[in-house]
C-alpha cells in the first residue's frame, strides 16, 4: 500500500511539472517580443516592421528595389497622400471656391462702369489665344484625373462602385500621361510669349495698394498685364513648370531618382497642383462671371475700349500711339495727287 | 471659337505623338519585372 501511495504521488508530482511547464510557454512568449526570428513561419508582418522598421527580403525579379516591401519613408509619404494631402488640397479648393462665391455675393460682377463704346481693339491675336487655349483645356483634363488620384476613391468609390472607378480611373491616368506633353509645351510657350509684358515694376505698387479696382469703382492704371495678371502668369510658368518636372520624375520610375526621390517628387507635385488648381479656380472666375467683358478678350480676342480705358489705361495709350504712329507712316508713304 | 477648336485639336494631335514616344519608351510591366524565370 505504502509502494501504491508513493507511485501515485509520483504521477501527480510529474503531471503538475507538466501542466505548469505546459502552461508557462505561451506566456514565456508573449513576454519576450524582442526576440522575433524574421525567418520563423509564424512571425507577424506588424511584428517585423516595429522589430526592423522595415521589412526586406530577397527577390527573384530583375529589379532589387522591389524586396522592400515597407519602409519607414514610405509609411511618411503614404500618410501624406492618404491624409495630409486631402486636407491641404480641400482646404485650397473648396476655401477658394468659398471665398470666391461670398466675393461674387457681396461685389457682384466688375462692370464697364462707362458702358460699351460699341468700339474694339485687338487684346490678344489667333496664336495667343491657341495656346492659352491648349494649355486651359489640358489643364482642365489634367486637374480633374489628378484629383481623382487623390480625391476619387473617398469621393467616388461610394458613388459609382469599384468597378466603374476602375475603368474611369484607368482612362484617366492615360488622359493624365498623354496631355501633360501639350500642356508641358503650352507652359513653354506661355512663358517665352508674355514674359516681356510680365515683369513686376512700379506701376503693379500702385495697383496693388489701390486693390486692383476690385474693391469699390476705382480704376488704377496698368499695363497690357496688370499685377494681378502678372500673379497668374507665374502661378503658371512656375507652377507649371515644378508639376511638369515632378510629373515626368514620376512618368519615368527609376530613370534619374529613388524611391526616396520619387515621394519627394510626388509630394512636391501634388502640392503645388491643388494650388495651382485653387488659383486657376480665381483666373476663371474673373475671367467670366467676374468681369464684364474680360471674356472676350480670350473669346474673340477683342475687347470694347472702354474695358480696355477702365483696366488697362495704359497699354491703351500705347496702342493707340503706336496706331496713329502707323496711320502717319501710311500718309507719307502715299503718292501725293 | 476658331481658336478654340484649333487648341483642341492641337492639344490631340501632341497627345498622340507623346502616347506613341511613351509607349515606346517605357516598358509595360510584365516586361520590366520579368526574366526567362518568371512571368508576371
Amino acid at each position: 500500500m505504502t509502494s501504491v501511495g508513493k507511485i501515485l504521488r509520483l504521477a501527480l508530482g510529474a503531471w503538475a511539472v507538466v501542466l505548469l511547464v505546459a502552461l508557462a510557454a505561451p506566456v514565456q512568449a508573449q513576454q519576450q517580443p524582442n526576440s522575433v526570428n524574421p525567418t520563423a513561419l509564424s512571425v507577424k508582418e506588424q511584428q517585423l516592421l516595429q522589430e526592423l522598421n522595415r521589412i526586406q527580403g530577397r527577390v527573384t525579379i530583375p529589379d532589387a528595389r522591389s524586396g522592400v516591401l515597407e519602409q519607414p519613408a514610405g509609411r511618411d509619404w503614404r500618410n501624406f497622400r492618404d491624409v495630409t494631402l486631402r486636407w491641404v488640397g480641400g482646404i485650397a479648393i473648396l476655401g477658394m471656391l468659398a471665398a470666391l462665391i461670398i466675393f461674387y455675393l457681396t461685389r457682384g460682377m466688375v462692370k464697364i462702369e462707362g458702358g460699351r463704346s460699341g468700339r474694339t481693339i485687338v487684346r490678344f491675336n489667333a496664336f495667343e489665344r491657341t495656346v492659352h487655349w491648349m494649355t486651359a483645356t489640358c489643364f482642365i483634363v489634367l486637374a480633374i484625373s489628378g484629383l481623382n488620384i487623390t480625391f476619387g476613391r473617398p469621393l467616388l468609390i461610394p458613388l459609382i462602385g469599384l468597378e466603374a472607378f476602375s475603368e474611369w480611373s484607368q482612362w484617366a491616368k492615360y488622359a493624365h500621361n498623354y496631355l501633360s506633353f501639350p500642356f508641358t509645351i503650352g507652359v513653354i510657350v506661355i512663358f517665352l510669349m508674355w514674359i516681356g509684358g510680365n515683369i513686376p515694376n512700379k506701376v503693379d505698387v500702385e495697383w496693388i495698394k489701390r486693390g486692383g479696382g476690385l474693391v469699390g469703382d476705382d480704376h488704377p492704371p496698368a499695363n497690357r498685364f496688370n499685377a494681378g495678371q502678372k500673379f497668374m502668369y507665374w502661378v503658371v510658368v512656375l507652377g507649371g513648370g515644378a508639376v511638369a518636372v515632378t510629373g515626368y520624375l514620376l512618368m519615368f520610375p527609376f530613370y534619374t531618382s529613388g524611391i526616396e526621390g520619387m515621394q519627394i517628387a510626388q509630394v512636391v507635385h501634388s502640392i503645388v497642383a491643388v494650388l495651382f488648381v485653387a488659383a486657376m479656380i480665381a483666373h476663371i472666375y474673373i475671367g467670366s462671371i467676374g468681369m464684364e467683358g474680360a471674356f472676350e478678350a480670350m473669346g474673340s480676342g477683342t475687347v470694347d475700349v472702354n474695358w480696355a480705358k477702365e483696366h488697362h489705361s495704359l497699354w491703351l495709350e500705347q496702342q493707340k500711339a503706336r496706331a496713329a504712329a502707323n496711320d502717319a507712316r501710311s500718309a507719307a508713304a502715299a503718292p501725293a495727287e | 471659337m476658331k481658336a478654340f477648336l484649333l487648341a483642341v485639336v492641337t492639344a490631340i494631335v501632341i497627345a498622340v505623338v507623346w502616347a506613341g514616344v511613351l509607349n515606346k519608351v517605357q516598358e509595360p510591366v510584365s516586361e520590366a519585372f520579368a526574366t526567362t524565370g518568371v512571368r508576371l
